[in-house]
């Protein structure tokens, strides 16, 4: 329990956290202005096909886009990274393990406060774009959405983001290297997802390895409707890279000595 | 006797190259043990080891007399290689992470280290801004943090000015009495080291070569007779002809002499009798530095 205070602690004087943060809150208010000004720019131009074809925008849908969007894994990414990192290349992680807690315990502090931050981030950031987008535009004037929609949608991408905090939280204790963490930890958001859909070139429609990845599942689940067992399927997928992640980074920590 | 530590055949391998080749040591309670070696002799993964950094590839280590390692690094301190600090935060903030972590609820707790350390008024000074020497002294302050028994400190002199050397030597003398608190010090400054150290280890190529108390060392110490005169190059060659002796001459050019001591009268008079102004003899004995050189030029020969 002291660890997880004092992990605490640290996360409210870094200034990652803080400037990640922050680039909730701008992206937030980005995404209104993007959706805002795509809907203009249709409207703009004229083009009819287009008007009707576009979806009126709402706060739920902002919600939506919001959510399908890479920008967040991305923040998560660098702060994950930069917080858990930073811990070896200053070489306070010395002082922790020289104290004898046990090193899982460790592992597991930072995970739920590297958790807890991403949640925090991941709050502010839908809540502040679907309440501005239901300023403008109302939440749901077409009554399409219900609570257990939208509640099945923010816990399931909730369940991913934290699948990737895992994910994220591994490579940057395996690496112990802010630089190489952030890299590595973007090209897993970025990166990794292209290369997975190259791979159906090889693979055909036999098997589609994107579904087996967190990102496929995050664009499929961000909406109120999605496909039948598509939730399923992104639980099953959060869960596992949840647990794996914690369990194999927990254990290389275990075993790896600390410079 | 109680032990602090206690190793046997501990060893430590990384991708074939030996760091620690199958050592054994035991520090008693109360011990100051200064551990010497050159660069990569393999002081610091010893001592990482003993903290729990590294995992030995052979050979097992008891704290306290316990297997129980971990539980018994709680009552350990330490300080390995570089000042392990996080540098936006100020000193008190440092102290603060690892007063939560340990669970200590005397807040005073802080303030009184900082001030034992000589860091106390750095307010809101954040220690990235901090001398090399002031993150030393914070490093002990962590390291102090939660009453250890047992402090591992890992070249604590580096960076420090005379001063702050001397402070920490006395810091470290204090506690070593007041509160019998043991420790072992790794440094290259070993004329400091001689002053503090109870009882010493010497690690060469990852093995250790020596142990001996500070009482054995004043026996081990080879004695000498250091002349100084008004003509160097005539008593080299006056001592090489007629006392036969071994002997060195310092840059200064003053002459020291390891050998026929017992014939300082007789050496002394044979030089006047040349015409050469004697103008000191006097005893001496080798420094640390000097045994270790010794030992160190004898292994390696």
């Amino acid at each position: 329990m002291n660890m997880i205070k004092s992990e605490f602690y640290k996360l409210k004087k870094t200034k990652v956290f803080y400037i990640c943060l922050l680039a909730c809150v701008a992206l937030a208010v980005f995404s209104v202005i993007l959706a805002g000004a795509i809907q203009a720019g249709v409207l703009v131009r004229g083009v009819e096909e287009a008007s009707e074809a576009a979806e009126p925008l709402t706060g739920v849908s902002l919600l939506e886009q919001t959510l399908g969007l890479d920008f967040l894994p991305t923040i998560i990414a660098i702060f994950v990274s930069v917080f858990v990192a930073g811990e070896f290349v200053n070489g306070a992680m010395k002082n922790y393990v020289s104290k004898g807690y046990n090193r899982v315990g460790t592992y597991l502090s930072k995970f739920l406060v590297c958790g807890a931050a991403v949640m925090t981030m991941y709050i502010v950031n839908i809540t502040l774009a679907c309440t501005i987008g239901s300023m403008i535009w109302g939440f749901d004037p077409t009554g399409l959405a219900t609570a257990g929609s939208i509640a099945a949608m923010v816990l399931s991408e909730g369940l991913l983001l934290l699948a990737y905090t895992s994910v994220f939280v591994l490579l940057a204790m395996w690496l112990r290297s802010n630089g190489a963490s952030v890299a590595v930890n973007i090209c897993v958001v970025s990166l990794f997802s292209t290369v997975l859909m190259l791979t159906a070139f090889i693979t055909g429609d036999s098997i589609t390895l994107a579904n087996y990845w967190i990102s496929g599942n995050v664009s499929a689940l961000a909406t109120i409707a999605p496909e039948s067992g598509a939730v399923l399927q992104g639980v099953i997928v959060g869960f596992c890279y949840l647990i794996g992640g914690t369990v194999i980074g927990s254990l290389l920590f275990k075993k790896q000595d600390i410079k | 006797m109680e032990y602090v530590v206690q190793t046997k055949d501990l060893s430590k391998t990384f991708a074939g190259k030996t760091a620690v080749d199958h050592v054994n040591i035991n520090i008693r309670r109360g011990d100051i043990y200064g551990f010497i070696g050159e660069n990569g002799a393999g002081k610091t993964t010893f001592m990482r080891m003993l903290c729990g950094l590294a995992e030995p590839t052979g050979g097992t280590m008891r704290l306290f007399e316990s297997g129980d390692l971990e539980k018994q690094r709680r009552r350990i301190g330490c300080t390995i290689e570089n000042p392990a600090i996080y540098p936006a935060m100020t000193a008190e903030e440092n102290l603060e992470v690892y007063r939560i972590l340990l669970g200590i609820t005397d807040k005073n707790i802080v303030p009184e280290l900082l001030d034992f350390v000589g860091l106390g008024g750095f307010g809101k000074k954040k220690t990235r801004d901090f001398s090399l020497g002031m993150k030393q002294r914070l490093m002990i302050a962590i390291a102090m943090i939660g009453d250890p028994e047992f402090l591992i400190l890992d070249e604590p002199m580096n960076g420090l000015d005379p001063m702050g050397i001397k402070e920490v030597r006395d810091l470290l003398l204090e506690l070593n009495k007041e509160k019998k608190l043991t420790i072992i010090i790794s440094s290259h400054i070993l004329d400091e080291l001689s002053r503090m150290a109870t009882c010493y280890g010497i690690i060469h190529r990852g093995a250790l070569v020596d142990e001996f108390t500070a009482r054995e060392l004043e026996r081990r110490r080879r004695r000498n007779l250091k002349i100084v005169t008004d003509n160097p190059d005539k008593t080299e060659r006056l001592l090489k002809t007629s006392v036969s002796a071994n002997f060195e001459t310092m840059p200064d050019g003053a002459i020291v002499l390891y050998d026929r001591l017992e014939t300082a009268a007789d050496i002394n008079r044979m030089l006047i009798s040349n015409g050469i102004a004697v103008s000191a003899l006097s005893p001496g004995e080798q420094n640390l530095e000097g045994y270790f050189m010794d030992l160190m030029g004898g292994k390696i020969a």
